[in-house]
C-alpha cells in the first residue's frame, strides 16, 4: 500500500527541562515594554530563579519557568493595572508556574530513580538528595540537608507557604497574594509546615 | 523567631545561593524573520504556522468539529467480528514485526504549555504533528489492535493531570486526511491513572482513584455511547494506585475483548501483581480484587527486581514483561549498569514469579550524575513500552546519564555508544534508546528525539 503523504517532518530542538531562551521580540507592544521589562529583568531574574529552584528543586525548569513569567509580563505590559508592581505579578508567575513544573516532574517515570539515588547517597524517593551536590554539600550541614529533604516532603500548599513566608521573607498577606489564598490558608498551611519540620528537627537531635 | 523558621530560612537561602547567574533574556528576532530560538520554533510548529503544515491540519481541524460521527464510524467499520482481536496488518508492520504507526505525546516546550501529540511511521521516520484542543494538554495514549485507531487522554493545562477527557484518533494513511480526530461520548473524569483501549476499539478500560479515601476502581465504558458499563472497586492494600503518580500500564486488554489484566502494588509488603478480569460474562461489576484472579506476583524489595513499576502484559494474557536495573559501583570509579528485561509466564495456578527468561540485557560502565543541588536531576530510565500479542517481542526505552567528563564503554548489547551528557536540570543529552526487543536482540526505531525520553510508558501508544 502506498506509505502515508506526510509532510516532512521538523524536529524541534530541545526537550522538556532544557535551558532555552524565549523570543520575545515579535509581540507587538509599546517600545517602552521591552525596555522596563529587560530592566526588570536583570533586577529580578537571579531571585525569581533562586525562587523556582527553592521551590521545584530544578535549575533548568526554574530557568524556564522565570522567563516565561518575564515573557508573559512583556505580553501583558500595556494592560497591566499597576506596571509598578510588577514583581507582585513576577512572583505569582513563578509560583504558578512551580506548581505545573512539579506536577510535570511528578509524572516523570522514574523507574529507577531509586538505583540512583541509592548510588548517589541519596534517600531512594528522588526527592531526599535535594542537598547531595558537590556544591551543596560544601554549602549544607547534615541539619540543613535534613530541613531540606523535610521540606520536599511537605504538600505543595505548605512547601510554598514557608518558603514565601521564611526564604523570601513575605508577610501573610504578601504570601496569600503570591499562592492566590486567603491569609488563613497561609497561617495553617505555615503551622503545619513549621510541625513537620519541627519533628526533623527533633529527630536529628 | 523558632528552630524552625531560622532552620528554613537558612536552609532555603543555602539552596538558593547555588544558583549565581541566569541566562539572558533574548529580545533579538531571528534572522529573516524567522523563530529560530528552540521553545519558541517549536510554539510556532505546533500550531501550524508553517505553510507546509497547514493544509494538513486543516482536516485536523476540521475533524475535530465531527466528533459523533466519527466515533460511530470507527465502531461500524472497524471491529467487524464483534470483539475479536482484529488480525494484524502483516504488509504494514514496522521494524521487528511492531505496528507500523504510532501516536505520541509531543512534550511541551516548557511549563503551562500545552502537550501535542505527534502521530509517527515506524518505516519512514515520518511524524505528523497534532495540535491539543484550547487549552488543553494531552497525557496519555492508547490503541486499539487494528494500528489505526487511538485514545488520547487530555486534561486542561496547568490543571490536575487526572482529571480529563478522551480524543479518538483515526489514522487512514495514504489519504488526504491522514489523521481524523475528535472528542468522544466519555464524559470527563476525575482521578484517571490510565486507561486502555480494547482491541476491538469498543471499550475503554479505565483505572481510577475513586471518590473515597483509598478506593480504586477499574470503569469500562461503552466507546460507542459513553456510558459506564461494568465497574469494580476496592479499597484492599493490593490494589494501590497512586492517584497523580506516572501513567503507566496499568491495564491490558487481554484475549480480544474478554478480559482486563491489571496491575496492583502493595507498597507495604513491597509486592507487585498482575490480576485478571473477565470482563465478557453476565457480570454486573463489583469488588474488584474478589472478582479477579492473581495471574502473577512478585517481591520488589530484593533488586535486581521489576521494582514498583507495573510490568507489560501481552495481549493473550500469557506473558509478563518487565525490567530490572542492577547497579553496582566498579573499584576503578564508575557503576556498571546492567538493565535486563525479563519475561515471565502468567500462571493463575502458580502466580508467583519464579523462573523467567532474559529477553535482552545491556551492560554499560557509567560514572553516575547523581541528583543535583535540588536533588532532582533524573540520571537514567528504562520500561517496556509494548509487548506483541504474543509475547516475543518486546518495545523497550532505556537511557542511562552520566556525568559530563565520564567515558563509557558499550560493553554488549545494540553497539551503540551509551554516552550521554547530563544536561542542567533536565533530563538526557542524548542516547535514550527505543527499540524492538526481539530473539535477543535491540533493533531501534526511529522515534523523533523530540518526544524522548518519554514521559511516562503511556505516552506512546502502538
Amino acid at each position: 500500500m502506498p506509505g502515508p503523504r506526510f509532510p516532512r517532518a521538523r524536529q524541534p530542538s530541545g526537550g522538556y527541562g532544557v535551558t532555552r531562551y524565549v523570543n520575545i521580540a515579535d509581540a507587538r507592544l509599546s517600545p517602552g515594554a521591552t525596555a522596563a521589562v529587560t530592566t526588570l529583568y536583570a533586577e529580578h531574574a537571579l531571585g525569581l530563579v533562586r525562587l523556582a529552584v527553592v521551590l521545584t528543586g530544578d535549575r533548568g525548569a526554574a530557568e524556564d519557568i522565570v522567563q516565561d513569567a518575564f515573557l508573559g509580563l512583556y505580553r501583558r505590559w500595556d494592560s497591566l493595572a499597576d506596571t509598578a508592581a510588577p514583581l507582585a505579578y513576577l512572583r505569582v508567575s513563578v509560583v504558578n508556574g512551580c506548581r505545573t513544573a512539579r506536577r510535570r516532574r511528578s509524572r516523570l517515570w522514574l523507574g529507577t530513580t531509586a538505583d540512583f539515588a541509592e548510588v548517589a547517597g541519596g534517600g531512594g524517593d528522588g526527592r531526599a538528595g535535594l542537598a547531595e551536590s558537590a556544591e551543596a554539600r560544601a554549602l549544607l550541614g547534615d541539619e540543613q540537608r535534613a530541613v531540606a529533604a523535610a521540606l520536599w516532603k511537605l504538600p505543595r500548599r505548605q512547601r510554598e507557604a514557608v518558603v514565601l513566608r521564611y526564604y523570601l521573607d513575605l508577610s501573610e498577606a504578601e504570601t496569600a497574594q503570591a499562592m492566590g489564598v486567603s491569609r488563613g490558608t497561609v497561617k495553617s498551611a505555615t503551622h503545619r509546615a513549621l510541625a513537620a519540620v519541627g519533628r526533623t528537627l527533633s529527630e536529628g537531635s | 523567631m523558632s528552630r524552625e523558621e531560622d532552620a528554613i530560612r537558612t536552609t532555603t537561602r543555602a539552596i538558593a545561593a547555588t544558583v549565581r547567574e541566569v541566562p539572558p533574556l533574548r529580545l533579538d528576532p531571528a534572522p529573516g524573520g524567522s523563530r529560530s530560538a528552540g521553545r519558541w520554533s517549536r510554539r510556532s510548529w505546533r500550531r501550524g504556522n508553517s505553510p507546509r503544515l497547514r493544509s494538513w491540519l486543516a482536516p485536523v481541524a476540521a475533524a475535530a468539529v465531527v466528533v459523533a460521527v466519527a466515533v460511530t464510524l470507527v465502531l461500524v467499520r472497524g471491529p467487524q467480528n464483534d470483539g475479536v482481536v482484529p488480525q494484524p496488518v502483516l504488509t504494514n508492520s514496522g521494524p521487528g514485526g511492531v505496528p507500523r504507526y504510532y501516536v505520541a505525546v509531543d512534550p511541551a516546550a516548557g511549563p503551562g504549555s500545552s502537550d501535542g501529540l505527534l502521530m509517527g511511521d515506524s518505516v519512514t521516520g515520518e511524524t505528523l504533528p497534532v495540535t491539543p484542543p484550547p487549552h488543553m494538554s494531552f497525557e496519555s495514549v492508547t490503541a486499539a489492535a487494528d494500528d489505526r485507531t487511538f485514545f488520547a487522554f487530555a486534561t486542561e493545562t496547568g490543571g490536575s493531570p487526572t482529571t480529563g477527557l478522551w480524543f479518538l484518533l483515526v489514522l487512514a494513511p495514504g489519504t488526504d486526511h491522514v489523521i481524523s480526530y475528535g472528542s468522544t461520548a466519555i464524559a470527563q473524569q476525575s482521578g484517571v491513572v490510565a486507561s486502555a483501549l480494547s482491541a476491538s476499539g469498543k471499550y475503554l478500560a479505565v483505572a481510577e482513584t475513586g471518590p473515597t479515601q483509598g478506593q480504586r476502581r477499574i470503569i469500562v465504558f461503552s466507546v460507542a455511547t459513553g456510558r459506564p458499563l461494568l465497574a469494580w472497586s476496592t479499597k484492599d492494600a493490593p490494589a494501590m494506585w497512586n492517584p497523580g503518580a506516572s501513567p503507566q500500564n496499568l491495564l491490558t486488554w487481554i484475549d480480544g475483548d474478554r478480559a482486563i489484566a491489571f496491575s496492583t502494588i502493595d507498597a507495604t509488603a513491597s509486592t507487585q501483581s498482575v490480576r485478571r478480569l473477565n470482563v465478557d460474562g453476565p457480570l454486573s461489576g463489583g469488588d474488584l480484587i474478589a472478582d479477579s484472579q492473581l495471574i502473577w506476583s512478585a517481591a520488589a524489595n530484593t533488586p535486581p527486581q521489576c521494582r514498583l513499576i507495573p510490568p507489560v502484559i501481552s495481549a493473550d494474557g500469557q506473558t509478563i514483561a518487565c525490567v530490572t536495573t542492577d547497579i553496582r559501583p566498579l573499584p576503578t570509579g564508575p557503576n556498571q549498569w546492567t538493565i535486563t528485561w525479563r519475561a515471565y509466564q502468567a500462571s493463575p495456578q502458580a502466580p508467583a514469579a519464579g523462573k523467567y527468561t532474559v529477553a535482552y540485557q545491556v551492560t554499560r560502565q557509567a560514572t553516575v550524575a547523581g541528583p543535583d543541588a535540588a536533588g532532582m536531576n533524573f540520571a537514567g530510565q528504562a520500561g517496556t513500552l509494548w509487548a506483541s500479542p504474543s509475547g516475543s517481542a518486546l518495545i523497550g526505552e532505556w537511557a542511562i546519564a552520566t556525568a559530563p567528563q565520564a567515558t563509557t564503554s558499550p560493553s554488549g548489547g545494540s553497539g551503540h555508544s551509551a554516552s550521554a551528557t547530563l544536561r542542567l536540570g533536565g533530563a538526557f543529552a542524548g542516547s535514550v534508546h527505543v527499540g524492538v526487543i526481539s530473539h535477543g536482540t535491540f533493533t531501534p526505531l526511529r522515534l523523533p528525539s523530540g518526544i524522548l525520553p518519554l514521559t511516562s510508558p503511556q505516552a506512546i501508544a502502538w
